[in-house]
């Protein structure tokens, strides 16, 4: 007898572990969201996405676990995966994924949900408890984009649209500033030296810019997520990732992020105040995207319990979930009634 | 408040239940059992390149139904690592692995080898085939004539050569003296060759570096490789004699096969399955050691065996 396991339907498509109970899309304002929803104790968890360049396939090593013993549910962030892709920045500012979540919870007849925000997502996790407090049990950040303490060098705004010679003259600049820099003060902080063995601050400056990806835009994905996943054995990873990124495109990436304003300080700690349900943020040692002090400083504003995890890099549920997905589980079970 | 987790050493899902060492002839071999369910699960050694560790990821999972029986192969791994090549015939490791039996009081089990464990799981089921309840061959060296034979088995392994190639010229006995650490690197990129392998590569060169280059060498002279041209010559002339054997066994018989198989071509899962009247499980993306790169998948086909055995002998 011979069996020949076949692979999936599809040379390349992967298989999950597990299949969604129930899938649809959430409308507003004539923009589709698809989502999941998963298994169907309670509390229910909401798991938001982190930012367009991906979709919510990033949480599929928690998916399968968490569905054992809650009702998960996921969506496809605005822009991209089997979402709508709308034009123009104002489509992408933080209030529309909020909305996007709330939809999404409404059309999954889900009441309160323990909301997990990881990376961009954790802004708008932290306005969903603030702001909509009866329909979040529970906060969990992983990787926060926010920063209570302003961001030293340059912001990736300033310069992504620049073009031509401008552009040229931008790239020189920061050739000279590479070769000219000596002691900088920033360079002596922890994140900033591990970013520097992989790349250097201003790297990013040239990465990030909308004509860099209109002509490479599969090579700013490998750069990104070779910076995302700085430990060993994350090819995989990366390829999930890049694959993900490649589901959408330059021009509707652009739209995320001019559409993207990091929390100001003031902002920011204002919404921690109004969250009264319990709260708990996890980081990654060695992430160098959120550098885990913005973490900490976070956790101080909310009053909650700081993880970090050593030698951890950006992505902590994707590179290593069972340490992610035990956190989570301890927290629920200490901090959330069944 | 922060709480910093600290990362562990190589941790385990699942620690051994019961430990210990039997000794034959002097040499002493480190053995653990994992859970009590029925049948036994006999994980068998494979060439002294690698020990026990190995199993990681069927151990933890298979000891959930069943027990789970393993030791380390001499030369390797916390067993004892004799110098002398007769130390390393394939009877050597048959009569071990019954020792490591006898201790643990373990009747009879449905043996699992992968590779150069073929020989043993083979000797085992000819020698006393009342205590082997099925046998299960994953890329077995049971060296079927191709017009396809890997490149490695083409290789001087005796000459001294002027340079190495870093490719199948690495099989020689000069290099492996001389560059271990290349040798085993470019022998475990060999057994793994999917993507995403990087981890399984670092651990079998962490395998190889547990044991010595002399040790290798004595395994290679144990089957005739120093009076040898080549492996191949070894293979074909039937010194292992493996295929003869194949044809009398009795008990089921499952064989996974990797198609990508490298070191062992997928001609030669084909023959056992064939010369034994066994199942073939044919795993279309997989390479040599199926076991540790497709886990899920050959788990789960293990355990179903091995439940229709125990079935088997209920019925």
């Amino acid at each position: 007898v011979t069996t020949t396991v076949a692979t999936a339907e599809g040379a390349h498509e992967q298989s999950r572990a597990r299949y969604p109970d129930a899938e649809g899309f959430a409308e507003r304002d004539g923009v589709r969201t698809f989502y999941e929803v998963y298994g169907e104790a309670e509390p229910a968890i909401l798991f938001l996405p982190s930012w367009s360049i991906v979709h919510s396939r990033v949480w599929k090593a928690q998916i399968a676990w968490f569905a054992r013993r809650h009702r998960v549910v996921v969506f496809d962030p605005r822009g991209n995966g089997r979402s709508d892709r709308p034009a123009g920045a104002a489509a992408y500012r933080d209030p529309q994924f909020v909305a996007d979540a709330l939809a999404v919870l409404d059309a999954a007849g889900t009441e309160r949900a323990v909301v997990v925000g990881y990376s961009r997502g954790a802004r708008w996790g932290l306005r969903l408890a603030a702001e909509q407090s009866e329909r979040v049990s529970a906060l969990v950040i992983a990787c926060p984009s926010i920063a209570l303490t302003p961001i030293l060098g340059p912001k990736t705004q300033a310069t992504f649209e620049l073009t031509g010679r401008a552009r040229i003259a931008w790239e020189t600049v920061i050739s000279q500033l590479r070769l000219g820099l000596t002691h900088p003060s920033a360079m002596f902080s922890r994140t900033a030296r591990i970013g520097m063995r992989h790349t250097n601050p201003f790297e990013a400056a040239r990465m990030f810019n909308r004509q860099r990806w209109l002509e490479d835009y599969r090579g700013f994905l490998e750069w990104f997520f070779g910076l995302v996943f700085l430990e060993p054995h994350s090819t995989k990873q990366i390829e999930d990732c890049i694959s993900w990124g490649l589901e959408t495109t330059p021009e509707t990436l652009a739209d995320t992020l001019a559409g993207d304003a990091m929390l100001d300080r003031h902002t920011a700690l204002e919404l921690c105040a109004r969250v009264s349900c319990p709260s708990i943020v996890i980081s990654g040692g060695d992430d160098i995207i959120t550098p885990p002090e913005w973490s900490a400083e976070l956790a101080r504003a909310l009053g909650s319990r700081h993880v970090s995890f050593p030698g951890y890099g950006h992505s902590i549920s994707g590179r290593h979930p069972v340490a992610f997905n035990l956190a989570l589980r301890d927290f629920i079970a200490a901090e959330v009634a069944g | 408040m922060s709480t910093i987790v600290r990362p562990r050493e190589a941790s385990r899902a699942r620690h051994p239940d019961d430990e210990g060492y039997v000794e034959r002839d002097g040499v002493r071999l480190f053995y653990e059992v994992f859970g009590d369910g029925e049948p036994t699960v006999f994980l068998l050694p494979t060439w002294s390149i690698a020990h026990s560790r190995f199993w990681k990821a069927q151990i933890p999972y298979l000891a959930r139904h069943f027990r789970v029986l393993t030791f380390d192969g001499r030369g390797n791994g916390r067993s004892d690592r004799p110098s002398e090549p007769a130390a390393y015939r394939a009877r050597e490791f048959v009569a071990d692995a019954f020792a490591v039996m006898d201790a643990t009081a373990t009747d009879a089990a449905v043996n699992v080898s992968v590779s150069a464990g073929t020989m043993w799981n083979l000797g085992m089921a000819a020698l006393q085939p009342e205590r082997v309840l099925g046998a299960v061959f994953v890329g077995p060296t049971t060296y079927a004539a191709t017009d396809d034979v890997p490149d490695w088995m083409h290789t001087r392994v005796n000459e001294r050569l002027d340079s190495y190639d870093g490719g199948a010229s690495s099989y020689n006995r000069h290099f492996i003296r001389e560059h271990y650490r290349e040798f085993a690197e470019y022998w475990s990129r060999l057994c793994a060759p999917e993507p995403h392998s990087e981890r399984g590569i670092e651990f079998g060169v962490e395998m190889a570096l547990d044991t010595t280059p002399g040790v290798i060498v004595a395994t290679l002279d144990a089957v005739g490789m120093d009076t040898a041209e080549s492996p191949a010559e070894v293979f074909a002339s039937g010194v292992n004699a493996q295929r003869p054997l194949a044809a009398q066994l009795r008990c089921p018989v499952l064989v996974v096969q990797g198609e990508l198989d490298l070191i062992c071509p997928p001609e030669w899962g084909r023959a056992l399955a064939e010369d034994s009247g066994g199942e073939l499980l044919m795993l279309p993306e997989a390479g040599h050691v199926p076991h540790a790169r497709k886990p899920v998948r050959f788990n789960l086909a293990l355990r179903e065996f091995v439940e229709r055995v125990a079935a088997r002998q209920v019925g």
